[in-house]
């Protein structure tokens, strides 16, 4: 199974505590006031589920972008 | 809601023909089980459910699991109190008494935090003779934090003999890397769903009796990526094609366009009425003959029913009497698509119509709102969630009503005084106090227009209770009384509930109102109704507000007796206690520091405070808060005194109400009286550290204006003032004697007697104290003696001999400093702190040492040495040891 890498910007500086909900990415704040966020994501249902967690949290998406699209399993 | 479409939730689904056999898969299942949780996470179509229901059919794979309970989750179960009642539901068609116990909390609102909610369920779970599989079927469906948080409870609270498995097409929010690092979690992904090469061979040759050559058989699987689904259609539109290579060739693409692209296909090759049949039931979620007849127009929907699911085309059965089936989820979203392109507006609307009105005359209220909303027809959607009302109240169901109503024009809301009034009602429970109180006046105007019926009626009672509650939050008592009576005169007598809370409401007001007495037998009553509804949790408010009732008329033990009542209600027979257990400790300590029993007080603050904490309750009432610091100066423990009440100040800063206000600087001035430092004590007496001003008397209910009166009078008493203390005893004492409000009788009874005694008036002294005594001994009150300290003990010593009764000498000897009384003229008390202070200095010991032995700071020793001197009228040391000999004060 491939991992894709993915780079997920949202609205606003994340909090610590908001942060650790997203287990095994990097956090980097932008100086435009925006968070961006780096990891593995495994597959589509992990990606939704991700993408659930930032509208729970009730953050602003701004984008959302593979950075080593690395092609499917088969 | 009817049963046999309650019961399609909890069927397993039946084993599909088409499946076949996946050993790597119902391997990698098996070996799970030793995990706690099965996680199925991949997009529609990859054939999650059917994999699971497969393991479970040939559950001789699975052994020792030889029970499962089911539940396919719809839209609608987003809804806390919904969602664990068919939990509970799914569990009990394995074993039909499990959860019986939870099931009691669950129409309650807010449901109980998850400890409380669900400990019992799973210590029963615990007890089960066989392990068990509990599936949920589209989890993703979920986005209530409070379903995710009782499930995340449960999975880390689960016994061995439980294992959950979750369907779903998205990662849920639960603590999975803390599963997966402790092992415990079992992932099966589309990367394991995928249709291997062989698998993808054995199906479309054996499931599908395909012939096909090795080379279109390795281009499908490539094309579809082994997406399920895909084959599948796949192999439906080749069926009975000629040119099956050319058929494969031809199509490539992604997911959706094959779906779509497919779904054309095998639809056209249905009969137009069958096309027809499929595009206008594409609205249902889930079908039946009856159903589809209603809003086909058709009669025959039971053959085309029959007829498709021998096909074993689009839809499968949900339960063995073959009455309901579902449209594949991902067949559904396209058909409904195709319908939407197709048909007009008016068309949709009627469809939507006529399957509202199907669900509406079965009571299904949920289908029948949302394809209300659907049909938008506005009007509607207002009536039927009006209707809806009474039921989903009774199933505990608020989350999904007040949805409903968001959804709602507010024109058509305001139209409907029945909806007005509870969008206020829910506007209140947010907070918005003055917003909902205009609103619920709009909704009563509009309702006193409509002529009058026993609805009309019922509903002026509903409303007037939340008037009621509103303005009880305003510590208006008039407007509580006046909108609790009108409520009593409106609800009819069978609704037993609301006239219970009608009745605790106008209880309330007439407590506001300064009628303790009257109050007390409202509370009786509200206690009595209580009892014969079977909601624990308003039994348990009823029987606080008792408590405090009894305790405020001078009743300590009976309230102790209701504080019991409280503690067995919420932890007798239950594996967790419920959240007002704590209440019912903490209540109990206040009772025990009266009674001066201070490890019984710190033991239950102790329990009380745990018992919230495990509840989800995070803080502490104001109430809670001043009885502890109560029990720290009784401890002698100023520093933790002064702690708690550093908190207590901040609660009341935070709250609104003047009547908290006025309780807590009551808390302070009898802290700071305690300590010695009469300015800082003067200075709270009308609560001037919190607002900036003093409190102005004339603006208080009477309750709050008592209170704050009887601090003026301790301040008073400390700077020697007993006239000061006469005077707020001749106006306070006999309307508070009149009205019930023994608290206050007593404090004031006592400050005014030791304000007589003050004045060398012992005969007027001795009578004033008596009738206190009368009420006071029986009920073993003795903190209040004690906290007026010295002076009390000294006094209590002039009672003649025939009056020295067992339970006088048994007080006496409690209070500080039993030594008789001195001959001298009248000193100024010491506080306890001071005289501590004072022993050490008699002791030698320097200021310095003094700090260490008290743990406080210099500053404080320094201000408790300058009151010691000032009282004793000496300058140092050597001159306050000799003064303090001479007056016996060491």
């Amino acid at each position: 199974m491939n991992t894709t890498h993915y780079q997920i910007r949202v609205k606003s500086h994340l909090g610590p505590n908001s942060a650790a909900a997203f287990d095994g990415f990097t956090v980097q704040h932008t100086a435009d006031g925006d968070t961006i966020l780096t990891g593995p994501v495994t597959d589509q249902a992990a990606l939704h589920g991700i993408l659930m967690k930032i509208r729970d949290l009730g953050l602003a998406l701004v984008e959302v972008k593979t950075i080593n699209s690395q092609s499917h399993s088969r | 809601m009817t049963d046999t479409l309650l019961q399609t939730k909890l069927y397993l689904p039946p084993h599909r023909p088409s499946s076949i056999s996946r050993p790597r898969l119902i391997q990698k299942l098996n070996t799970g089980l030793n995990n706690t949780l099965t996680l199925i996470s991949a997009p529609a179509g990859f054939g999650k459910t059917t994999i699971i229901a497969d393991w479970i059919h040939n559950s001789q794979f699975v052994v020792p699991y030889s029970q499962f309970a089911w539940l396919s989750l719809d839209e609608y179960d987003d809804d806390p109190n919904r969602f664990w009642q068919y939990v509970v539901a799914a569990l009990q068609t394995s074993t039909s008494q499990l959860g019986a116990s939870t099931q009691q909390l669950l129409t309650a609102t807010p449901l109980p935090p998850p400890p409380a909610l669900l400990t019992g369920l799973l210590n029963e779970l615990a007890q089960l003779a066989q392990p068990i599989i509990l599936v949920l079927d589209d989890y993703h469906l979920i986005a209530d934090p409070t379903i995710h948080d009782g499930l995340a409870f449960l999975l880390d609270h689960a016994p061995p003999l439980l294992h959950l498995v979750l369907i779903t097409r998205a990662d849920p929010p639960l603590p999975l890397p803390r599963l997966r690092a402790r092992g415990q979690l079992n992932e099966i992904r589309a990367a394991d769903l995928r249709f291997t090469l062989a698998e993808t061979a054995v199906f479309l040759r054996e499931s599908m009796g395909l012939s096909l050559s090795t080379a279109d058989v390795a281009a499908l699987e490539s094309r579809t990526e082994g997406w399920i689904t895909g084959l599948y259609l796949t192999a439906v539109s080749l069926q009975g094609r000629a040119d099956k290579s050319d058929f494969v060739s031809r199509f490539s693409g992604s997911h959706q366009y094959i779906l779509e692209y497919l779904t054309e296909e095998v639809l056209n090759q249905q009969p137009d009425d069958v096309q027809t049949f499929l595009l206008q039931t594409s609205i249902l979620s889930r079908l039946s003959a009856p159903l589809c007849d209603a809003v086909t127009g058709r009669s025959d929907s039971q053959t085309i029913l029959e007829q498709l699911q021998r096909q074993n085309l689009f839809i499968t059965p949900l339960d063995d009497g073959r009455s309901w089936f579902r449209t594949h989820h991902l067949l559904a979203d396209l058909l409904h698509n195709h319908l939407r392109l197709t048909a007009t507006p008016d068309q949709l609307h009627t469809l939507h119509g006529r399957a509202s009105l199907w669900c509406e005359e079965r009571e299904m209220w949920e289908t029948a709102v949302s394809h209300a909303i659907a049909s938008e027809d506005w009007r509607r959607v207002a009536d039927l969630v009006t209707k809806a009302h009474r039921p989903l109240m009774a199933q505990g169901h608020v989350a999904t009503w007040q949805r409903w109503l968001g959804q709602i024009p507010a024109l058509l809301i305001q139209a409907r005084p029945a909806l007005h009034m509870r969008q206020a009602w829910a506007i209140f429970l947010k907070g918005d106090v003055l917003q909902a109180e205009t609103m619920l006046l709009a909704a009563r105007e509009s309702l006193l227009a409509l002529p009058p019926s026993p609805e009309q009626q019922a509903l002026r009672g509903e409303l007037a209770a939340y008037l009621a509650t509103a303005a009880f939050f305003r510590e208006d008592p008039a407007q509580v009384i006046q909108a609790a009576e009108e409520a009593l005169a409106c609800l009819p007598p069978e609704a037993i509930t609301a006239r219970a809370r009608a009745t605790s409401a106008l209880g309330l007001g007439v407590s506001l109102a300064g009628d303790t007495r009257r109050a007390l037998g409202l509370f009786q009553e509200t206690v009595t109704l209580a009892r014969t509804g079977r909601n624990p949790f308003f039994l348990a408010h009823a029987l606080e507000v008792l408590a405090d009732g009894q305790f405020h008329t001078a009743q300590l033990r009976q309230s102790a007796a209701t504080c019991r009542e409280i503690i067995a209600l919420g932890t007798e027979n239950r594996a967790a206690p419920l959240p007002f257990a704590g209440n019912g400790y903490l209540k109990l300590a206040a009772i025990y520091v009266e009674w001066h029993e201070l490890a019984q007080a710190e033991e239950a603050v102790a329990t009380g405070l745990a018992l919230n904490q495990q509840g989800g309750i995070g803080y502490n009432t104001l109430q809670d808060l001043c009885t502890q610091v109560r029990l720290r100066q009784a401890l002698g423990d100023e520093a933790g005194a002064l702690a708690v009440l550093h908190q207590a100040e901040e609660a009341a800063r935070r709250n609104l109400s003047r009547i908290t206000a006025v309780q807590m600087a009551s808390c302070a001035v009898q802290f700071w009286l305690y300590v010695g430092d009469v300015g800082t004590a003067a200075a709270w007496a009308e609560a001037r550290p919190l607002f900036g001003a003093p409190l102005p008397l004339a603006e208080l209910p009477v309750i709050a204006q008592e209170v704050q009166q009887v601090s003026l009078a301790r301040i008073a008493l400390a700077q020697n003032r007993p006239d000061g203390v006469l005077e707020i005893y001749e106006c306070l004492y006999p309307q508070a004697q009149a009205a019930g409000r023994m608290s206050r009788v007593i404090e004031m009874g006592l400050l005014a007697a030791l304000a007589h005694q003050m004045k060398g008036e012992t005969a007027v002294a001795l009578d004033t104290l008596r009738p206190i005594l009368a009420l006071t001994l029986p009920q073993g009150y003795t903190q209040t003696f004690v906290e007026l300290g010295t002076p009390m003990a000294q006094f209590l010593r002039q009672l003649p001999a025939s009056e020295q009764t067992d339970s006088v000498q048994t007080l006496i000897n409690t209070l500080p400093d039993a030594a008789p009384a001195p001959v001298d003229a009248w000193v100024e008390p010491l506080s306890p702190r001071e005289l501590d202070v004072l022993r050490l200095i008699a002791a030698g010991l320097s200021n310095q040492q003094i700090t260490v032995e008290l743990t406080v700071s210099l500053n404080t020793v320094k201000k408790h040495t300058t009151h010691i001197y000032d009282k004793l009228g000496v300058n140092g040391r050597t001159q306050a040891i000799a003064r303090a000999r001479e007056l016996h004060l060491i």
